[in-house]
């Protein structure tokens, strides 16, 4: 698999790179990144067009947005697995949605269209020094988030054929939730704000007589919220690299998906731009040039952006 | 893409297919249309009454 190619040449003209040119050249380099967030923010607002009345429907997407969220109007893919399995019935339609659109489009859904995408990006905005990862242990962390999806899908199937969900809990329909930060950034924060057992303040009643374990759950998602929060300050994109059991699961259907990134081999320089600009740490270059068969690939487009030889492209392999 | 991958896309797509097929009609769509049925304001009454009886399973 890690086959580079031999036959690249220095171009004889030497390339300015992207700061030195001029602005419309600094445009051109970022019109991926900048499409990507517009369609990150519209799918955003699409996703959770409740909030204008759109009514919900019954289709879960294989990205992390939670099925509990106040305005959402799809499923979380995940969830809908886990809710399928703890009603004691094989979730079919969930992962065929899953697995029609990884071999379409890999996991593009990831990188264009996850509210948790967008709020990782933003947070990873924010300038402070980015931890360097070395590519094995990017490669072996990654396993995190399979394991997590294995020990969460499994749990929902014990939950399911123990027939516990008489419990009466929305939690225990969904065992991954708790855990999950994009359903305590755009569902249980409401939640909590509008109808919680505790005053603003995430949790001050701690000591007091109104402690409730619903407040300690809540705390618990906070915490968790927090440490994502701080991981993807220093580890772009961290949650959706190593933890995201959606993305796991995507991974596993998308390595040969039909729309990919390859290198044009007369144009690659090696120079590695790519690899540094790429939020998930793939080792693109390690890869054939014919497509980035990488399971964290989430055909975001910013390699495509940072090449100063437009090497790199979207491509279509059937 | 050599014909391995072409190969396996063909399979992991009618499988999909053959899963959509069992899911038609089933508990499980059932299941996501009960809660897409509902809208907001029902949804988060509906959330109120589970997050009511939250400390049972913990």
């Amino acid at each position: 698999m890690a086959t580079k190619t031999q036959t690249q040449k220095e171009p004889e003209k030497k390339i300015l790179s992207v700061k030195d040119q001029g602005f419309w050249s600094r445009l051109a380099h970022r019109r991926i990144r900048l499409l990507r967030l517009s369609v990150q923010i519209s799918s955003f607002i699409i996703l959770n067009a409740g909030i204008f009345g759109v009514a919900r429907t019954f289709i879960p997407l294989p990205i992390s947005q939670p099925t509990g969220a106040p305005f959402s109007i799809v499923w979380g893919g995940f969830e809908a697995i886990e809710y399928a399995l703890t009603n004691s019935i094989l979730p079919f339609f969930a992962l065929g949605v899953f697995m029609i659109s990884a071999v379409l489009v890999g996991r593009a859904g990831c990188g264009w269209v996850c509210p948790m995408g967008l709020y990782q990006r933003s947070v990873g905005a924010i300038p402070t020094k980015k931890a360097k990862i070395s590519k094995p242990d990017n490669k072996d962390l990654n396993g995190i988030g399979g394991f997590l999806m294995a020990l969460f899908l499994l749990l929902a199937f014990g939950i399911g054929f123990m027939n516990l969900t008489n419990l009466g809990n929305a939690f225990i329909r969904m065992p991954y939730t708790p855990f999950d930060p994009s359903a305590t950034l755009f569902g249980s924060i409401f939640y909590y704000s509008k109808f919680g057992n505790s005053p603003p303040g995430v949790g001050m009643d701690f000591i007091g007589d109104v402690f409730s374990l619903y407040t300690f759950m809540f705390i618990f998602r906070i915490v968790i919220f927090f440490l994502v929060t701080l991981l993807v300050m220093y580890v772009p994109q961290g949650y959706c690299r190593w933890f995201c059991p959606t993305g796991a699961l995507m991974g596993y259907f998308s390595k040969n998906s039909i729309l990919g990134i390859s290198r044009d081999p007369v144009r690659c320089t090696n120079c590695g731009d790519c690899e540094t600009a790429c939020p998930m740490g793939v080792p693109i270059l390690d890869y054939s040039h014919k497509k980035v068969t990488d399971s964290m690939c989430t055909n975001c487009g910013d390699c495509i952006d940072a090449c100063n030889y437009n090497a790199i492209n979207f491509s279509l392999n059937f | 893409m050599n014909i391995r991958h072409r190969f396996s896309n063909l399979i992991i797509i009618s499988i999909a297919l053959l899963f959509f097929a069992l899911a038609w009609n089933t508990e499980e769509l059932d299941g996501l249309k009960e809660i897409a049925d509902l809208n907001t304001e029902n949804f988060i009454r509906w959330l109120e009454a589970y997050i009511s009886g939250f400390p049972k399973p913990w």
